[in-house]
């Protein structure tokens, strides 16, 4: 071997020379042992919580409190009819509001892709995606898709349902925390529903006065 | 001895090299965008288009123009704040796309456009300026300090300095009227604004 190259057994000779550094590097070794003796970093694993109606849960980029749900087919009849095999809407009541700097479509995969999403039998819910297929304000009855930062609005959000009779009189849903994380596949920060979740069971409601869409007839 | 000098020689060079280049690239070369701040008023640039903002007005509720029956005003859980303007482009004939005008707040939350109202972007031309009015739906603490951003977000590859507008409304946190009725787009002779 040709004289002053640098070895791993010269490197360990150097870090083990003298006395300071073989503290330092005890030292060093120690920090897992201390960590893990102060209760870790904290687990990885998304816990699970009991919320009830009408209870304000910060789900990362929206603060949303559930209060009820619909079934109807006397709103948004034309949206209905687009979809294959949809029997009525189940209507989903919240109070959103958007806690980041930027709009946040409550119809669109993105920030409130898991935000709440209704637990049915197989096959009963006819979307593919978990976010809602229309957003309603519940105070005029005009589009809600768009939540914005700091403004609090009512609106009810709207799945199609192939059996109106298949939802339960008490309606389970589960909301998912989102988390502002690095994603590899697309090489920027986003939210991910990755986050806690919440299990809220929701009282049956009336379809919103101002919701009610007659039948056209022609 | 020298050798092993050589080798923790080119190692820090390595790292020096890359921290210089990484800096060279966030601040040194000109891309990315570029604000041109004007006033309400006033001609500004946002190439390729150029704004001017006439006057703005917070009210509670609005009513959509162009109806012969006008409709019920529509409320907001917010705050509507409309912007009258016009714009012309310095090329050729575009239309904004709809993330390009938006209401900024100092504290960076952003408005866009709001989809509650029928009023959208229009076209305009070279030099030929479309006056009209965009509603937007505000936080109502946001009055004070609002901005209108301008921002084309014209897809031109490479280094490239982006311009985007921005412009200050001076709305009165106060001065809130209960109904405000829009106007429809109107294209104006030679000189007006």
């Amino acid at each position: 071997m040709e004289a002053g190259a640098i070895t791993a057994r010269t490197v360990v000779t150097v870090l083990l020379a003298t006395w300071p550094r073989r503290l330092l590097l005890g030292g060093l070794l120690l920090i897992p042992v201390i960590v893990g003796a102060l209760g870790g970093f904290g687990s990885t694993e998304p816990r699970s919580f009991e919320a009830s109606a009408g209870e304000d849960i910060d789900l990362g980029p929206l603060t949303m409190r559930p209060l009820a749900f619909f079934v109807s087919d006397e709103t948004r009849r034309s949206g209905l009819d687009y979809v294959d095999g949809a029997q009525a809407w189940l209507g989903i009541v919240v109070e959103v509001e958007n806690t980041t700097e930027s709009p946040i479509s409550l119809t669109f995969a993105g920030p409130a892709s898991d935000a709440i999403e209704p637990q049915l039998p197989q096959g009963v819910l006819l979307s593919t995606l978990s976010v809602a297929a229309e957003a309603v304000r519940v105070a005029d009855g005009t589009s809600g898709t768009a939540a914005l930062p700091g403004v609090r609005t009512q609106v009810a959000l709207l799945w199609p349902v192939s059996d109106a009779a298949a939802v339960p009189e008490v309606l389970d849903a589960v909301m998912t925390e989102s988390l502002w994380m690095f994603g590899p596949m697309s090489n920027e920060e986003r939210w991910m529903s990755l986050g806690d979740t919440w299990h809220v069971a929701l009282p049956r409601t009336e379809l919103p006065a101002t919701m009610f869409e007659p039948e056209d007839d022609l | 001895m020298r050798r092993r000098w050589v080798i923790i020689a080119l190692a820090v060079l390595a790292v020096v090299v890359g921290i210089t280049s990484n800096l060279a690239d966030a601040r040194l070369l000109p891309y990315g965008p570029v604000a041109a701040t004007g006033a309400m008023g006033e001609d500004v640039s946002a190439f390729p288009y150029t704004v001017h903002v006439n006057h703005a007005q917070a009210a509670a509720s609005i009513v959509e123009a162009g109806r012969f029956e006008p409709p019920p005003p529509t409320t907001t859980d917010g705050v509507w704040v409309v912007v009258n303007l016009s714009y012309a482009t310095e090329d050729e004939v575009r239309i904004p796309g709809s993330s390009a005008l938006v209401l900024r707040a100092e504290d960076g939350r952003q408005f866009p456009v709001s989809n509650r109202s029928p009023a959208r972007p229009w076209l305009a031309g070279a030099d030929i300026w479309v006056r009209g009015d965009l509603a937007f739906e505000v936080a109502p603490d946001t009055l004070d300090g609002l901005m209108l951003v301008f921002d084309p977000e014209l897809k031109i590859y490479g280094p490239m300095p982006m311009q985007y507008a921005q412009i200050p409304l001076d709305l009165d946190p106060d001065d809130v009227v209960e109904v405000l009725d829009l106007t429809e787009t109107e294209t104006l002779p030679v000189g007006k604004r």
